[in-house]
């Protein structure tokens, strides 16, 4: 389902605990678009995964969520994952099924609007195409290595046609080949199509490499969020990581993080040379 | 970035999809050649020639072959069948949905629970309320394999409760009936600890047509609902999360498949008693054969199952010269060749 373009995904007042432990406490958001990926990043235990699982449907939350005219908090399981498409960072292990079987069953599971047989064969054809996989179709997902296999899962995610695409953490394990290949795929099938993405990174260098716009999350709250050269900022970045960091344009104009030391209490416990950022 | 020029010939996958099925189709051909060696192995030494003529025209064969026939080796025959093919899928579904390749029956505590309700009704004659005669042992059996699953499926059900959770209360569970039993065996007389052990080998020679009849049904109202999740069950196995992502409901999906496990494997325990091997390696077997699409796993387990446990019988009565040993016994001696073969023969995965 490719969306039109002015479908925005709406977070306001949302709330996700684990019974009485709140983790996102009444996060309101501006709209995400479509043909736009937002990072999501933060230190460990900032909310990201759940954050992400709540908004993927596999998380109770309170609040609104709202796609395009559709409640999201309201809708069944089924009419959800018609919508939203979410990538776990765990891939299973030893799975004795191909890439295209894998493929396949992620249309096929699926109770709302299934394809029939043939159809279903040829999307997942045109997808694993897409994605420049089509030599891994017929491999077991347990003969792949780590990126084939990210790979392959993210064609399980796409070949749905969702109207968000959700991603935890999809580079992390990955050199720096794959990181660049799942990251353009990303972006190429995220703006072919209009999808609305979120993706949680690690690399902060990633999510400003690739993304448009980035939320950086600390303890289930909003420390910044916009593009990258406002929400990447040596202040940001020492209030979230308690990082002495440099944030620079490249000659490309991409914003460039350095980190040169980590903050206790306030002063750099480094004693490595600290540049301020230089001007562009 | 370097993108490769191969492109996905779909004609493929329907080459991958016909070869499976041939390979189901194979194993359900051996099946019924080990089905009518069953049929043709006997104590009476009656051929299979004399077994099909009294099949097709009863007329042809003297009474007392009519009786062999139709009183004993069809029944027992069937019921390896239906035995192997029931305890096999119940094995798959417990595989996929508890996602641990060592969940079966036998390891989740349902043939414990069994063995402890027959010892119930061996050892101190306690039975199900109106249960009487040779049903009391497997009405036991029954209600208490049946109930050790429901209480798997209450944890299930219960906030919180992982796979890894639930995997731990059967083996719980197994230590628990296993303890209970040797309590029952330890006051039991000679007669009925020399019944109970037998009972606990598994043995198709307790099999009527009555109880072939109920294990029948009961296939024939599980097997579909299976076949109708096969997709479902093969997204689990992408993972929890991936598979809700895709719309699957897994409490729903959890709870209806370990029901039908739970009613599959209590009925056939409860009628033959403990064959532990069938429920954890059939569905290997299958699974080394046809892969984890379950359209092909599910009736390609029960398959196995079904051939295992015949080959089984017919060890069973062939072994001893004149003696029938409890196929339960034998099982895993006939299994685990065929099993550790398919191992060594497939190619090593990363």
């Amino acid at each position: 389902m490719t969306i039109p373009p002015e479908t925005t995904l709406h977070l306001d007042a949302l709330s996700v605990g684990y019974g009485a432990r709140t983790v996102i406490d009444s996060l309101s958001l501006p709209p995400f678009r479509g043909g736009e990926i937002t990072a999501l990043i933060g230190p460990n235990a900032a909310g990201k995964t759940t954050l992400l699982r709540a908004l993927a449907g596999l998380h109770p939350a309170r609040g609104a969520l709202r796609l395009g005219d559709a409640d999201l908090l309201r809708l069944d399981g089924a009419a959800h994952a018609a919508r939203v498409s979410y990538m776990p960072q765990a891939l299973p292990q030893r799975v004795a099924l191909t890439v295209f079987e894998a493929t396949l069953s992620a249309l096929r599971a699926s109770p709302s609007a299934r394809p029939d047989a043939r159809a279903a064969q040829a999307l997942v054809g045109e997808t694993l195409d897409a994605l420049g996989i089509g030599a891994l179709a017929f491999r077991s997902l347990d003969q792949l290595s780590g990126g084939q296999r990210q790979l392959a899962s993210l064609a399980q995610s796409v070949v749905r046609r969702p109207s968000v695409l959700l991603l935890d953490e999809p580079t992390s394990a990955l050199d720096l080949n794959y990181q660049f290949r799942v990251m353009h795929l990303v972006q190429s099938i995220v703006r072919a199509r209009g999808i609305i993405a979120v993706v949680v990174l690690h690399d902060v260098a990633l999510a400003c490499r690739w993304c448009q716009r980035i939320v950086i999350l600390s303890d289930g709250q909003v420390v910044a969020d916009g593009p990258p050269a406002e929400a990447i900022t040596p202040d940001t970045l020492a209030r979230v990581y308690s990082v002495h960091a440099r944030v620079e344009a490249c000659s490309r104009g991409a914003v460039q993080v350095m980190v040169d030391g980590i903050l206790a209490d306030g002063p750099p416990s480094c004693s490595g040379d600290v540049m301020p950022p230089r001007s562009s | 970035m370097s993108k490769s020029t191969d492109t996905v010939d779909v004609s493929r996958y329907q080459a991958l999809f016909r070869r499976r099925i041939l390979i189901v189709l194979a194993l359900a051909v051996a099946a019924g050649a080990a089905f009518l060696l069953d049929l043709a192995t006997g104590p009476s030494r009656l051929g299979l020639d004399e077994m099909m003529r009294g099949l097709f025209t009863p007329d042809s064969v003297s009474p007392a072959v009519r009786v062999i026939l139709w009183d004993v080796r069809l029944p027992y025959a069937v019921m390896a069948v239906l035995v192997g093919a029931a305890l096999a899928l119940a094995g798959t579904e417990m595989q996929t949905i508890l996602n641990n390749a060592l969940a079966s029956p036998f390891t989740l505590g349902v043939s414990s629970a069994a063995a402890f309700g027959a010892a119930l009704a061996i050892v101190l004659g306690l039975a199900v309320p109106g249960v009487t005669g040779p049903w009391a042992v497997s009405a036991n059996a029954f209600v208490f394999a049946f109930g050790s699953v429901l209480l798997l499926q209450v944890l299930a059900r219960s906030r919180g409760a992982g796979v890894e959770t639930l995997t731990l209360f059967g083996i719980a569970l197994v230590f628990t009936f296993n303890a209970l039993v040797a309590l029952l065996q330890f006051v039991a007389s000679q007669e009925a600890l020399q019944q109970l052990v037998f009972w606990s080998m598994g043995s198709l020679a307790r099999t009527n047509w009555s109880k072939v009849q109920v294990l029948a049904l009961i296939l024939a109202v599980t097997v579909p609902f299976s076949l109708a999740s096969a997709w479902q069950m093969t997204a689990l196995r992408l993972g929890e999360d991936r598979a809700r992502s895709f719309g699957v409901r897994l409490q729903r999906l959890r709870f209806l498949s370990l029901l039908r496990a739970s009613l599959l494997a209590a009925t056939a325990v409860a009628f033959v008693g403990t064959i532990s091997f069938i429920g954890l390696v059939g569905p290997h077997i299958a699974r080394l054969l046809v892969g984890e699409d379950h359209r092909f796993l599910l009736p390609a387990s029960m398959v196995c199952g079904a051939l295992i446990l015949s080959l089984a019988s017919v060890a069973s009565k062939t072994l001893v010269p004149d003696v029938l040993l409890p196929v339960g016994v034998v099982t895993a001696l006939v299994g685990i060749p065929f099993f550790m073969t398919l191992i060594f023969l497939k190619r090593p995965r990363a």
